[in-house]
């Protein structure tokens, strides 16, 4: 895989204050990677320079495999971007808006009709942008940065605002979009949103990047050394003897099913074992930090 | 320059239609057709020789309305509500450059001054004769103040802001129309955007348009094209980079 996009050693400052620090990272093209960190730790600012929105003070920044100082207006025809201000005119109805990006972009516009129905926005496609409520104006949005089937895809923010299923509906084509070859590079404050949709995930905390990797590559990196066992009460394991053995520990979750704390290494495996030769073992489940947890360890803070 | 076209006349499509929903705008394009209206009634019964004289008195006047109304509000109000509304940035994202949404802006600007020049004239029924060098000069004295809303249409952050920044454009379009009525009024106003302008036709309709008369209104109208398109390019990289 070629990198599409990269950042090496970027510095940028507002005044006094620092907000970016040294940023390096590559995005690989056919990838969904996500940028997370809390608000003000410089994602928008990242995304604005990479876009060509805001000058980097010192460092590297290269897209399509140049650097971004000789990128063409050819190369921003591939590039579609949802930024966090990003917004139609209102005056306009939603497909009259698609239109004419479509022809600023250059493109007949012919897979409009199939965008609206996939962002489930076919039956108001002549509503007034004005009339549009929040989540229908950001799903239209999203649709004016992809009408014209950008290689390399910017969101920031996509889903913030958006009830539960537009936010399904948005992370539904994102995946198709990715799945089909588009890279997608997506910043967002939602842990489980970047769990669910990116092949990789930088952090950002503060202007530096503390964390480059697979989700769940970061996720077993802070695993922690525990198995929840879930057995049937009335089951010989749940009598203590394992508390004693392995330290684990036990408490009633429900009536009919205990849950047992032990560890993952040898000195667990007794309990893991009779549970399962007792033929009372419901579930076995490995502990992991959610990325929030992660952010916690890599931060020193929470999110 | 294909993709340059195609864009350019998307926007120009765009902002034309933006013109004629933006009631803000449309009312802006209508007033001077109906203050022209007004003031032909008022004058109707103006007898003999005089009648000339007053005719083309409203012909500039409503030229100067014209060029200072819709020159800056069709601008103005449209840049700076593109601002407020974060579409200006979606577009600048979706690979279209200032250049070409100021270029469509602009020449929608014109276009709606001669429409609106059109329609004061057939409103004021002046001679049909005297239309060439009305719309003409109509026209060239709109440029400085198309120029000059432009600049203060990157200027402007918001609606409010670019209603504050109108005020003085109109007024320095209508000035020479007042000429009459005060010497230092009538000292000033040859040298203001519209002053050329306003000379210039006067001087047509006298029949005095080949003369060395016209050589000052016509420099005059040129240099305030020219000093307010090179500020304009000075200015246009300042006012519209983001940081």
């Amino acid at each position: 895989m070629t990198a599409l996009l990269s950042m090496e050693d970027v510095c940028l400052s507002f005044k006094d204050k620092r907000v970016l620090d040294h940023l390096t990272f590559r995005v690989m093209r056919g990838e969904c990677f996500g940028f997370l960190g809390p608000s003000g730790a410089g994602k928008t600012t990242t995304i604005k320079l990479l876009t060509r929105q805001l000058v980097k003070d010192t460092g590297r920044i290269a897209l399509f495999g140049r650097p971004i100082e000789h990128a063409t207006s050819a190369d921003y025809e591939r590039i579609g971007i949802l930024s966090d201000t990003s917004a139609l005119y209102e005056r306009m109805t939603i497909e009259e808006n698609l239109r004419f990006y479509a022809k600023i972009r250059g493109v007949t516009g012919n897979n409009i009709p199939t965008l609206l129905e996939r962002m489930n926005l076919a039956r108001d496609r002549r509503t007034l942008i004005k009339n549009c409520s929040k989540g229908m104006r950001q799903r239209a949005a999203i649709l004016a940065a992809l009408v014209h089937g950008p290689e390399l895809l910017f969101l920031d923010e996509p889903t913030s605002g958006l009830d539960p299923a537009a936010r399904a509906e948005v992370h539904k084509m994102l995946r198709e979009l990715n799945e089909a070859g588009t890279t997608v590079f997506l910043t967002t404050h939602d842990m489980a949103e970047a769990d669910e949709l990116c092949d990789r995930i930088g952090i950002l905390n503060d202007g530096r990047l503390i964390a480059d990797d697979a989700p769940a590559a970061l996720k077993l990196r802070f695993a922690r050394n525990e198995v929840i066992v879930r057995v049937r009460d009335d089951a010989a394991v749940a009598g203590g003897s394992p508390n004693a053995t392995t330290g684990a520990s036990t408490n009633a979750s429900a009536p009919a099913v205990r849950t047992i704390r032990t560890t993952k290494d040898a000195a667990g495996a007794p309990v893991i074992l009779r549970a399962l030769q007792d033929g009372t073992c419901l579930s076995i489940h490995s502990v992991e930090p959610n990325l929030e947890e992660v952010f916690l360890e890599l931060a020193g803070r929470e999110f | 320059m294909e993709a340059t076209l195609r864009k350019t006349s998307a926007l120009i499509g765009k902002d034309a239609k933006d013109l004629v929903k933006n009631p803000t705008m449309l009312i802006c394009c209508l007033l001077p057709i109906a203050f022209t209206a007004l003031y032909t009634q008022v004058v109707s019964d103006v007898p003999g020789e005089a009648a000339g004289a007053v005719s083309l008195y409203l012909q500039t006047l409503s030229l100067a309305m014209t060029a200072g109304m819709v020159g800056s509000m069709t601008i103005l109000y449209a840049i700076a509500e593109e601002k407020e509304k974060h579409t200006l940035r979606t577009l600048m994202l979706a690979n279209v450059s200032g250049a070409q949404t100021l270029a469509s802006r602009a020449l929608v600007a014109f276009a709606a001054i001669l429409v609106v020049d059109v329609a004061c004239f057939l409103v004021m029924r002046a001679p049909l004769d005297a239309l060439a060098p009305y719309l003409a000069f109509g026209l060239l004295g709109s440029v400085p103040i198309v120029m000059l809303s432009l600049l203060l249409g990157l200027a402007a952050r918001d609606q409010m802001t670019a209603g504050v920044y109108s005020l003085p454009i109109i007024l320095v379009a209508l000035v020479p129309s007042f000429a009459m009525l005060n010497d230092t009024i009538a000292d000033v106003a040859p040298w203001l955007p519209t002053g050329g302008m306003q000379e210039l036709l006067q001087l047509a309709a006298a029949g005095n348009l080949l003369t060395a008369d016209a050589v000052q209104p016509l420099m005059v109208t040129l240099a305030w094209i020219v000093v307010t398109a090179t500020v304009f390019a000075l200015l246009y990289r300042r006012l519209s980079r983001d940081n």
